[in-house]
């Protein structure tokens, strides 16, 4: 994968077929420093949760963003669409006719497009309102992404209005209507006189799902949108979820932990480790054939419903904990926890030493390992 | 409180037996501020401070109120106007007759005489009076005046010349060495001459030692016009009881009870608008803080901070005194520096709402800041800005008291309890004994703050969200 931090010269081949090209995406956090830090003028310190990624989401594909808690992910997720400002990087990608009509007039015509792509990490935050009705977001936990003050109607009204999309209230009234009944929230109109508090988890998830849809998005960041259901219910979410991205051409970013269920519903698998991604390809090829240390562990620790293999999970195939994001481990960040790195003494020296970079082994599947070069 | 809806928090609020309580206070002391006008005539309200208006009411000066009557053995005389009866037996002369009913062991503070003519320029009207007394003596003379007002009053007790007659009427009955030390020592001017009005006559009656004297007085009055144009309109006698009203009054003659309920209203006026004022600030400022944070929080906070360690009382009592301490001038002073009360609070509490996911979603349909703030943070804190309000408001009253006990009305109008205070201590009511003058206030003043603490503590735990069961 070719990296570059100039925009000219990553926007001369763009491939049409991507809606979202990620390059060197950066998402650091400052800690707030203390007193005595600025006394004794100590460098300003950083949480590196996102640290220099790059991939590609094609277009009507789900892309799934595997890892542990704490590795990355949902900061991803949040700084493609803007939800926090990237500390570094460029985000190509290509909005709606309509939106680009408006961006071209909210800026008055100082956005800058690169063949109907605009790079998200640069525009300035006054220019992202239109944006917003191509980029969403599901949330994990559908108990808090609802507020508890508005009915159902009034929170799926709340985007139309702001977008000024629909012309009069009995004509939003009918398009919240004709969203819940999208996401199989029926009787509709029961619906949309509750308030949140009187609705189940899986019933809140689906009025969120409603909300990102009622705008027409582009893009839907989902992260981790079933993890906090019931077990029972996850798969009616899920396959509504998939339903609308047919119907409606979206592509996903689908952040997980669970590398499994990526597996079975996307095209496209990213791992991350401590920021970075250490390993991406098609979900398949990632799964069966994983090349990276990290990756054969979360495969391995897949727990099978088999009395049988109860010896099995015995097998320790990662150790320790993950390291903390202030303070990255040099060389290889996943060095101190791979079995790999006792297995080959060889390459100890380099994984100790030096950042493995992320590199293509075979078509389409690119793993950052000094095990690959 | 979205979870609750209105008649659970209601139902909640009720479980708590002292927040009960606090309501019946509250209630009492809004009704008080409300019912003010029937209560107490609004004049008591506007003329506090003119003591030509309570001149003119013949109330008592520094006596208890009327119920302690129904304490101790002995019973005092109340207030009281009697009617007249006018002859008019030749044409210049008018020949006016009052009787009065003495049943009390405590002679009447005083007895004052209005009368209004419409006399002419010029001319002359002569007032005697005599008191014929139950026992068959009579005091003459006790007035004897030249007017050519047309309104005049006499108080037999701060007239010149009518205590001395008095007291001459009295003196016969002593005996000459009693006498002797009377006028050597000087001490008439300490003695009280109602009570040689209604003593019985006997050694003792200029010191009241002699006991009371029950029974029918009769106040015979004579005025003489010098022409017919000269008529006589009204006259009035009024006895000033030696107890007066609900709460008595104070050194300059004014009612206290009349004072009590209004302040009452003032109370609540400057509580109130004070709370919830500074409330509907820290809300916003907090709100704000919270919510914008980085470098715009860390100013916002240092300044609040700044702010709330102002000592207020010195700094107000001050500002007060350059500025006229009236109701609105004092609640705007009182909320520049109890604004930054509640704002750490409702601050903390928009920091934790803040990080709720239904914010960031609101981000992601591209809701402006301010939207955000008022329709999705703001009324999540609003509810318990009620608890907040409760608890803002015996701040805002007690420093009120604070500063008007310190400075007096300075030329304000409206009395408040604080003032009534001040008042009783320019006058050392507490040393001469005049609890009712202190008491009263002071009550009142804990009794407002302990309503709004037992209701804020009580709306604190149905709608606090920390501490939500």
């Amino acid at each position: 994968m070719m990296a570059t931090t100039d925009i000219k010269e990553l926007v001369k081949n763009i491939d049409q077929n991507n809606l979202m090209i990620v390059r060197e995406l950066k998402k650091y956090f400052p800690i707030r420093s203390g007193f005595t830090d600025f006394i004794f003028r100590r460098p300003s310190r950083f949480v590196r949760a996102v640290d220099n990624i790059d991939f590609d989401i094609p277009k009507g594909k789900i892309f799934a963003l595997v890892g542990e808690s704490g590795c990355g992910k949902t900061t991803t997720g949040m700084t493609l669409i803007r939800l926090y400002n990237p500390t570094g990087g460029h985000v190509l990608f290509e909005p709606k006719e309509d939106t680009l009509k408006d961006l071209r007039e909210i800026s008055n015509g100082r956005i800058m497009e690169y063949d109907g792509y605009i790079d998200l990490a640069t525009i300035p935050g006054k220019w992202l309102k239109p944006l917003r009705r191509d980029l969403q977001i599901v949330f994990q936990d559908p108990y808090s992404s609802l507020n508890p003050a508005y009915k159902v109607y009034d929170i799926l009204e709340e985007p139309m209005k702001v977008h000024g999309i629909g012309d009069s209230k009995d004509e939003r009234y009918d398009m919240v209507l004709k969203a819940l009944e999208e996401v199989k929230l029926v009787p509709a109109e029961d619906i949309a006189n509750r308030f949140p508090h009187m609705l189940s988890g899986g019933q809140r998830q689906r009025v969120v799902l409603a909300r990102a849809l009622l705008l027409n998005p582009k893009f839907i960041v989902a992260d981790e949108p079933i993890a906090m259901i019931d077990v029972s219910l996850r798969a009616e979410i899920l396959i509504t979820l998939l339903d609308l991205k047919e119907k409606h051409n979206i592509s996903i970013l689908f952040i997980t932990h669970d590398l499994t269920l990526a597996g079975n519903i996307s095209e496209y698998i990213a791992v991350m480790y401590l920021g970075k991604i250490v390993e991406m390809g098609k979900s398949d090829v990632v799964i069966k054939k994983p090349l990276h240390p990290y990756t054969k562990a979360l495969i391995k620790a897949i727990p099978t419903p088999d009395p049988s293999m109860r010896k099995k999970m015995k097998d320790i195939w990662i150790k320790g904990e993950v390291s903390s994001a202030v303070n990255i481990p040099e060389g290889c960040r996943f060095h101190p926890r791979c079995m790999a790195y006792e297995e080959h003494p060889e390459i100890q020296a380099k994984c100790r030493e030096s950042e493995p970079q992320l590199i293509e082994v075979e078509k389409g599947h690119y793993v950052s390992c000094w095990l690959y070069k | 409180m979205y979870v609750l809806g209105w008649r659970g928090v209601i139902r909640e609020f009720m479980r708590y037996k002292g927040g009960i309580f606090g309501l019946i206070l509250l209630i009492f002391l809004v009704g008080l501020a409300i019912f003010a006008p029937v209560l107490s005539s609004t004049d008591v309200f506007y003329k506090w401070y003119e003591p030509t208006y309570w001149a003119a009411q013949n109330l008592p000066k520094g006596v208890p109120p009327e119920w302690i009557n129904m304490f101790g053995d002995k019973t005092y005389a109340t207030q009281a106007v009697l009617t007249p009866e006018i002859s008019q037996p030749s044409a210049l002369l008018y020949n006016i007759t009052f009787k009065y009913e003495y049943t009390a062991d405590i002679p009447p503070y005083d007895i004052i005489i209005d009368i209004f003519s419409n006399i002419t320029e010029g001319s002359q009207m002569v007032i005697f009076m005599d008191i014929i007394r139950p026992d068959g003596l009579r005091i003459y003379r006790v007035v004897d005046v030249q007017s050519d007002q047309s309104i005049v009053k006499i108080s037999l007790r701060s007239a010149v010349d009518a205590p001395k007659k008095i007291f001459v009427f009295g003196l016969q009955f002593e005996t000459e060495e009693t006498r002797r030390e009377i006028t050597e020592k000087g001490l008439l001017s300490v003695l009280n001459p109602m009570d040689v009005v209604f003593g019985v006559a006997e050694e003792g009656i200029v010191f009241g030692r002699s006991g009371p004297l029950n029974g029918e007085y009769i106040f015979n009055i004579i005025v003489y016009r010098l022409t017919e144009e000269n008529t006589l309109n009204d006259i009035k006698l009024t006895i000033a009881g030696s107890v007066y009203g609900i709460m008595g009054t104070d050194a300059l003659g004014r009612d206290l009870f009349g004072g009590i309920v209004w302040g009452s209203r003032i109370a609540l006026i400057i509580g109130l608008g004070v709370a919830i004022i500074s409330v509907a600030i820290a809300l916003v400022y907090g709100t704000l803080s919270a919510y914008v944070g980085g470098w715009t929080d860390e100013a916002l906070q240092r300044i609040q901070e700044f702010v709330i360690s102002i000592p207020v009382l010195p700094l107000l009592l001050i500002l007060a005194y350059v500025f006229t301490p009236s109701v609105w001038n004092l609640i705007f002073l009182l909320v520049i520096f109890s604004w930054p009360g509640p704002v750490k609070t409702i601050r903390s509490m928009a920091l934790q709402i803040r990080e709720q996911l239904y914010i960031t979603s609101a981000k992601a349909i591209g809701l402006s800041t301010w939207r955000v703030i008022s329709r999705y943070i703001l009324p999540q804190i609003l509810p318990y800005t009620f608890a907040l309000v409760a608890f803002s408001v015996p701040g805002a009253i007690l420093t009120e008291a604070g500063v008007s006990f310190l400075l007096g009305n300075q030329g304000a109008l409206e009395v408040t309890w604080g003032r009534i205070l001040n008042d009783a201590e320019k006058y050392s009511a507490v040393l001469t004994g005049m609890w009712w003058w202190v008491i009263p206030p002071g009550l009142m003043i804990s009794i407002a703050g302990l309503a709004f603490v037992l209701v804020g503590n009580a709306l604190d735990r149905v709608l606090n969200p920390r501490l939500l069961r």
